[in-house]
Protein backbone atom coordinates (compact mmCIF):
# COMPACT_ATOMS: atom_id res chain seq x y z
CA UNK A 1 0.00 0.00 0.00
CA UNK A 2 2.28 2.38 0.56
CA UNK A 3 4.30 1.44 -2.68
CA UNK A 4 1.15 2.40 -4.22
CA UNK A 5 0.81 5.71 -2.65
CA UNK A 6 3.81 6.76 -3.29
CA UNK A 7 3.97 5.57 -7.31
CA UNK A 8 0.68 5.87 -7.90
CA UNK A 9 -0.10 8.94 -10.01
CA UNK A 10 -3.52 9.69 -9.14
CA UNK A 11 -4.06 12.98 -6.14
CA UNK A 12 -3.87 10.67 -3.39
CA UNK A 13 -0.63 10.28 -4.14
CA UNK A 14 1.77 11.82 -1.75
CA UNK A 15 5.12 12.05 -3.68
CA UNK A 16 5.39 14.97 -6.13
CA UNK A 17 4.71 13.94 -10.13
CA UNK A 18 8.28 14.54 -10.84
CA UNK A 19 9.84 11.89 -7.96
CA UNK A 20 6.85 9.81 -9.03
CA UNK A 21 8.29 9.73 -13.15
CA UNK A 22 11.77 9.46 -11.44
CA UNK A 23 10.80 6.22 -10.12
CA UNK A 24 9.28 5.06 -13.18
CA UNK A 25 12.31 5.75 -15.05
CA UNK A 26 14.28 3.97 -12.27
CA UNK A 27 12.16 1.07 -12.13
CA UNK A 28 12.46 0.87 -16.09
CA UNK A 29 16.35 0.48 -16.42
CA UNK A 30 16.09 -1.91 -13.47
CA UNK A 31 13.90 -4.02 -15.87
CA UNK A 32 16.22 -3.06 -19.00
CA UNK A 33 19.33 -4.28 -16.94
CA UNK A 34 17.88 -7.48 -15.82
CA UNK A 35 16.52 -8.51 -19.49
CA UNK A 36 20.71 -7.80 -20.11
CA UNK A 37 21.68 -10.25 -17.56
CA UNK A 38 19.04 -12.79 -18.74
CA UNK A 39 19.93 -12.53 -21.99
CA UNK A 40 23.56 -13.48 -20.82
CA UNK A 41 22.01 -16.28 -18.66
CA UNK A 42 20.62 -17.58 -22.08
CA UNK A 43 23.28 -17.58 -24.52
CA UNK A 44 25.39 -19.49 -21.33
CA UNK A 45 22.10 -21.97 -21.56
CA UNK A 46 22.76 -22.62 -25.19
CA UNK A 47 26.72 -23.42 -24.18
CA UNK A 48 25.61 -25.36 -21.63
CA UNK A 49 23.21 -27.29 -24.05
CA UNK A 50 26.46 -27.56 -26.34
CA UNK A 51 28.61 -29.22 -23.25
CA UNK A 52 25.54 -31.54 -22.78
CA UNK A 53 24.58 -32.75 -26.02
CA UNK A 54 28.34 -33.47 -26.13
CA UNK A 55 28.84 -35.41 -23.00
CA UNK A 56 25.24 -37.53 -24.13
CA UNK A 57 24.24 -37.98 -27.25
CA UNK A 58 20.70 -39.03 -27.81
CA UNK A 59 17.98 -38.21 -30.49
CA UNK A 60 16.26 -35.73 -28.83
CA UNK A 61 19.31 -33.08 -28.55
CA UNK A 62 18.42 -31.39 -31.96
CA UNK A 63 15.18 -30.48 -30.28
CA UNK A 64 16.84 -29.60 -27.03
CA UNK A 65 19.29 -27.14 -29.15
CA UNK A 66 16.23 -25.77 -30.63
CA UNK A 67 14.29 -24.93 -27.45
CA UNK A 68 17.06 -23.23 -25.90
CA UNK A 69 17.58 -20.90 -29.39
CA UNK A 70 13.93 -20.57 -29.15
CA UNK A 71 14.49 -19.51 -25.25
CA UNK A 72 17.53 -16.79 -26.67
CA UNK A 73 15.24 -15.57 -28.85
CA UNK A 74 12.10 -15.00 -26.37
CA UNK A 75 14.81 -13.06 -23.74
CA UNK A 76 15.59 -11.22 -26.93
CA UNK A 77 12.30 -9.99 -27.65
CA UNK A 78 11.93 -9.77 -24.14
CA UNK A 79 14.76 -7.30 -24.58
CA UNK A 80 13.38 -5.09 -27.50
CA UNK A 81 9.94 -4.81 -25.53
CA UNK A 82 11.40 -3.75 -22.44
CA UNK A 83 13.40 -0.96 -24.43
CA UNK A 84 10.06 -0.24 -26.74
CA UNK A 85 7.32 -0.30 -24.29
CA UNK A 86 8.87 1.55 -21.36
CA UNK B 1 95.05 -98.92 -29.48
CA UNK B 2 91.74 -96.86 -28.91
CA UNK B 3 90.64 -95.96 -25.44
CA UNK B 4 88.06 -97.63 -23.88
CA UNK B 5 84.71 -95.18 -23.64
CA UNK B 6 84.21 -94.26 -19.54
CA UNK B 7 81.41 -92.14 -19.45
CA UNK B 8 81.09 -88.89 -17.70
CA UNK B 9 79.57 -89.50 -13.96
CA UNK B 10 78.76 -85.38 -14.14
CA UNK B 11 76.64 -85.83 -17.44
CA UNK B 12 72.64 -85.25 -16.89
CA UNK B 13 70.47 -86.80 -19.93
CA UNK B 14 67.32 -85.08 -20.36
CA UNK B 15 63.81 -87.38 -19.14
CA UNK B 16 61.70 -89.01 -21.44
CA UNK B 17 59.22 -86.32 -21.88
CA UNK B 18 55.47 -88.21 -21.88
CA UNK B 19 54.06 -87.78 -25.50
CA UNK B 20 51.17 -85.35 -24.94
CA UNK B 21 49.46 -83.75 -27.75
CA UNK B 22 49.58 -79.97 -26.89
CA UNK B 23 46.05 -78.03 -27.53
CA UNK B 24 46.02 -74.84 -27.77
CA UNK B 25 43.23 -73.41 -26.90
CA UNK B 26 42.11 -70.25 -28.56
CA UNK B 27 39.88 -67.46 -26.80
CA UNK B 28 37.68 -65.19 -29.17
CA UNK B 29 37.75 -61.64 -27.78
CA UNK B 30 34.24 -61.29 -28.49
CA UNK B 31 32.08 -60.16 -25.87
CA UNK B 32 29.30 -61.88 -25.05
CA UNK B 33 25.89 -60.34 -25.91
CA UNK B 34 24.29 -58.89 -22.47
CA UNK B 35 20.98 -61.33 -23.09
CA UNK B 36 22.97 -64.44 -22.70
CA UNK B 37 23.75 -64.06 -18.94
CA UNK B 38 21.92 -61.37 -17.90
CA UNK B 39 18.65 -62.58 -17.12
CA UNK B 40 17.17 -59.35 -15.61
CA UNK B 41 18.19 -57.38 -19.31
CA UNK B 42 17.04 -60.78 -20.88
CA UNK B 43 13.16 -59.68 -20.16
CA UNK B 44 13.37 -55.95 -21.18
CA UNK B 45 12.97 -54.41 -24.34
CA UNK B 46 15.68 -52.37 -26.25
CA UNK B 47 14.64 -48.87 -25.55
CA UNK B 48 13.96 -46.06 -28.50
CA UNK B 49 12.39 -43.54 -26.34
CA UNK B 50 15.34 -41.09 -25.04
CA UNK B 51 13.16 -38.89 -23.10
CA UNK B 52 12.25 -41.79 -20.30
CA UNK B 53 14.15 -42.57 -17.02
CA UNK B 54 14.40 -46.19 -17.13
CA UNK B 55 16.66 -46.73 -20.97
CA UNK B 56 17.23 -51.17 -21.18
CA UNK B 57 19.71 -51.38 -23.94
CA UNK B 58 18.58 -47.86 -25.68
CA UNK B 59 19.02 -46.97 -28.96
CA UNK B 60 21.40 -44.22 -30.58
CA UNK B 61 22.49 -43.11 -27.20
CA UNK B 62 26.06 -42.74 -26.37
CA UNK B 63 28.26 -41.01 -23.97
CA UNK B 64 31.78 -38.64 -24.58
CA UNK B 65 33.90 -41.14 -22.50
CA UNK B 66 32.39 -44.17 -24.16
CA UNK B 67 35.20 -46.86 -25.74
CA UNK B 68 35.01 -48.65 -28.98
CA UNK B 69 33.63 -51.77 -28.52
CA UNK B 70 31.64 -50.98 -25.33
CA UNK B 71 28.27 -50.86 -25.34
CA UNK B 72 25.14 -49.19 -22.81
CA UNK B 73 22.93 -51.92 -20.97
CA UNK B 74 21.05 -49.81 -19.02
CA UNK B 75 20.32 -45.80 -18.57
CA UNK B 76 18.82 -44.26 -16.15
CA UNK B 77 17.54 -41.06 -14.72
CA UNK B 78 15.73 -40.18 -11.59
CA UNK B 79 12.16 -40.94 -11.33
CA UNK B 80 9.74 -37.69 -12.49
CA UNK B 81 8.03 -38.12 -9.09
CA UNK B 82 10.99 -36.84 -7.04
CA UNK B 83 11.46 -34.20 -9.70
CA UNK B 84 7.53 -33.27 -8.34
CA UNK B 85 8.96 -30.37 -6.51
CA UNK B 86 10.15 -28.18 -9.74
CA UNK B 87 7.54 -29.26 -11.76
CA UNK B 88 4.99 -27.91 -9.28
CA UNK B 89 7.25 -24.48 -8.97
CA UNK B 90 6.87 -24.10 -12.79
CA UNK B 91 2.91 -24.49 -12.75
CA UNK B 92 3.01 -22.84 -9.63
CA UNK B 93 4.98 -19.70 -10.94
CA UNK B 94 3.00 -19.56 -14.35
CA UNK B 95 -0.36 -19.35 -13.01
CA UNK B 96 0.58 -16.97 -10.36
CA UNK B 97 -0.26 -13.91 -12.85
CA UNK B 98 -3.20 -15.17 -13.47
CA UNK B 99 -4.19 -15.23 -9.22
CA UNK B 100 -2.92 -12.06 -8.74
CA UNK B 101 -4.23 -9.75 -11.60
CA UNK B 102 -7.71 -10.06 -10.31
CA UNK B 103 -6.50 -8.30 -7.04
CA UNK B 104 -4.77 -5.07 -8.47
CA UNK B 105 -1.90 -6.17 -6.80
CA UNK B 106 0.17 -3.53 -9.09
CA UNK B 107 -2.93 -1.24 -10.21
CA UNK B 108 -0.27 1.84 -9.06
CA UNK B 109 1.88 0.95 -12.29
CA UNK B 110 0.65 2.05 -15.49
CA UNK B 111 -0.44 -0.66 -18.03
CA UNK B 112 3.10 -1.07 -20.34
CA UNK B 113 4.73 -1.41 -17.27
CA UNK B 114 2.18 -4.33 -15.57
CA UNK B 115 2.75 -5.73 -19.38
CA UNK B 116 6.26 -6.02 -19.11
CA UNK B 117 6.74 -7.45 -15.60
CA UNK B 118 4.14 -10.46 -16.66
CA UNK B 119 6.40 -10.96 -19.55
CA UNK B 120 9.82 -10.83 -17.57
CA UNK B 121 7.92 -12.90 -15.35
CA UNK B 122 6.65 -15.52 -17.65
CA UNK B 123 10.05 -15.51 -19.43
CA UNK B 124 11.98 -16.48 -15.99
CA UNK B 125 9.03 -18.97 -15.84
CA UNK B 126 10.31 -20.38 -19.41
CA UNK B 127 14.32 -20.04 -18.26
CA UNK B 128 13.29 -22.13 -14.62
CA UNK B 129 11.62 -24.73 -16.33
CA UNK B 130 14.22 -25.54 -19.46
CA UNK B 131 16.68 -25.52 -16.82
CA UNK B 132 15.42 -27.77 -14.23
CA UNK B 133 14.63 -30.00 -17.34
CA UNK B 134 17.82 -30.10 -18.35
CA UNK B 135 19.38 -30.58 -15.62
CA UNK B 136 17.25 -33.82 -15.12
CA UNK B 137 17.85 -35.26 -18.65
CA UNK B 138 21.33 -34.85 -18.56
CA UNK B 139 21.71 -36.11 -15.23
CA UNK B 140 22.49 -39.61 -16.43
CA UNK B 141 23.76 -42.87 -14.87
CA UNK B 142 24.70 -45.21 -17.13
CA UNK B 143 25.90 -49.28 -16.72
CA UNK B 144 27.91 -50.38 -19.53
CA UNK B 145 29.27 -54.00 -20.06
CA UNK B 146 32.55 -52.85 -18.38
CA UNK B 147 31.93 -49.59 -16.58
CA UNK B 148 29.22 -47.51 -14.33
CA UNK B 149 29.55 -43.70 -15.02
CA UNK B 150 27.45 -40.95 -12.96
CA UNK B 151 27.45 -37.93 -15.27
CA UNK B 152 26.40 -35.04 -12.71
CA UNK B 153 25.50 -31.23 -14.15
CA UNK B 154 25.45 -29.82 -10.84
CA UNK B 155 24.89 -26.42 -12.17
CA UNK B 156 24.40 -24.47 -15.59
CA UNK B 157 28.83 -24.22 -15.24
CA UNK B 158 29.78 -27.34 -13.31
CA UNK B 159 29.73 -31.18 -14.67
CA UNK B 160 31.20 -33.99 -12.80
CA UNK B 161 31.96 -37.11 -14.24
CA UNK B 162 32.67 -40.15 -12.23
CA UNK B 163 33.41 -43.68 -13.36
CA UNK B 164 34.35 -46.94 -12.05
CA UNK B 165 35.18 -50.09 -14.03
CA UNK B 166 32.97 -53.05 -12.77
CA UNK B 167 35.68 -55.95 -11.87
CA UNK B 168 36.11 -52.51 -9.10
CA UNK B 169 32.65 -52.90 -7.42
CA UNK B 170 32.45 -54.49 -4.46
CA UNK B 171 29.29 -54.00 -3.28
CA UNK B 172 25.65 -52.88 -4.03
CA UNK B 173 22.91 -52.11 -2.49
CA UNK B 174 19.14 -50.96 -3.21
CA UNK B 175 16.87 -48.97 -0.67
CA UNK B 176 13.47 -48.15 -1.15
CA UNK B 177 12.38 -45.75 1.59
CA UNK B 178 9.30 -43.78 2.05
CA UNK B 179 5.71 -44.28 0.90
CA UNK B 180 5.94 -42.58 -2.47
CA UNK B 181 9.10 -44.37 -3.19
CA UNK B 182 6.96 -48.45 -2.57
CA UNK B 183 4.44 -47.20 -4.80
CA UNK B 184 6.53 -45.96 -7.61
CA UNK B 185 8.97 -48.53 -7.01
CA UNK B 186 12.17 -46.24 -7.19
CA UNK B 187 15.15 -45.77 -4.74
CA UNK B 188 18.51 -45.07 -4.68
CA UNK B 189 20.87 -48.04 -5.63
CA UNK B 190 24.50 -47.39 -3.33
CA UNK B 191 27.58 -48.72 -4.86
CA UNK B 192 30.84 -49.39 -3.13
CA UNK B 193 33.85 -49.91 -5.06
CA UNK B 194 37.70 -49.80 -4.95
CA UNK B 195 38.48 -47.32 -7.33
CA UNK B 196 39.37 -43.90 -6.34
CA UNK B 197 35.40 -42.66 -6.15
CA UNK B 198 34.26 -44.83 -2.96
CA UNK B 199 30.83 -45.00 -3.31
CA UNK B 200 28.15 -44.28 -6.20
CA UNK B 201 24.70 -42.80 -5.51
CA UNK B 202 22.13 -43.45 -8.04
CA UNK B 203 19.64 -41.69 -6.62
CA UNK B 204 15.87 -41.71 -7.24
CA UNK B 205 16.01 -43.96 -9.96
CA UNK B 206 13.36 -46.60 -11.14
CA UNK B 207 13.37 -50.40 -9.90
CA UNK B 208 16.62 -50.37 -7.67
CA UNK B 209 16.54 -54.35 -7.46
CA UNK B 210 16.91 -54.91 -10.84
CA UNK B 211 19.56 -52.33 -11.06
CA UNK B 212 21.48 -54.16 -8.06
CA UNK B 213 20.75 -57.52 -9.64
CA UNK B 214 21.94 -56.03 -13.24
CA UNK B 215 25.63 -54.96 -11.10
CA UNK B 216 25.86 -58.51 -9.89
CA UNK B 217 25.14 -60.22 -13.07
CA UNK B 218 27.85 -57.75 -14.65
CA UNK B 219 30.48 -58.72 -11.82
CA UNK B 220 29.73 -62.24 -12.29
CA UNK B 221 30.35 -61.73 -16.19
CA UNK B 222 33.46 -59.59 -15.91
CA UNK B 223 34.65 -62.89 -13.32
CA UNK B 224 33.73 -65.52 -15.87
CA UNK B 225 35.80 -63.35 -18.41
CA UNK B 226 38.84 -63.34 -16.20
CA UNK B 227 38.66 -67.30 -15.81
CA UNK B 228 38.45 -67.82 -19.05
CA UNK B 229 41.23 -65.38 -20.72
CA UNK B 230 38.04 -63.54 -22.31
CA UNK B 231 39.92 -60.18 -20.40
CA UNK B 232 39.90 -57.31 -23.38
Amino acid sequence: MFWQVIVSPNSSSIVPPEIHGFLLLFIKWCLIVLAIFYLAFSGVMIRQIQIMRQTLITSFSPVLKMLGLVHMAFSLFVLFIFLSIL
Amino acid sequence: MPDIFVADDNQSFPEPQPQVERVLIKHKHRPRNIDDYSAVMRLEKPSTNPLKWFLPKPVRMGFSTQSAGENIILLLRQHPVSQLRWITTALLASLLPVVFSPLEFMGFLPDNYRQALYLGWYLMVVGYTLESFLRWFFNVYIITDERIIDVDFLSLIYKNISAAKIDKIEDTTATTGGFVGSIFNYGTVTIQTAAELREFEFANVSSPNKVTSLINELILEEEREKIEGRVQ
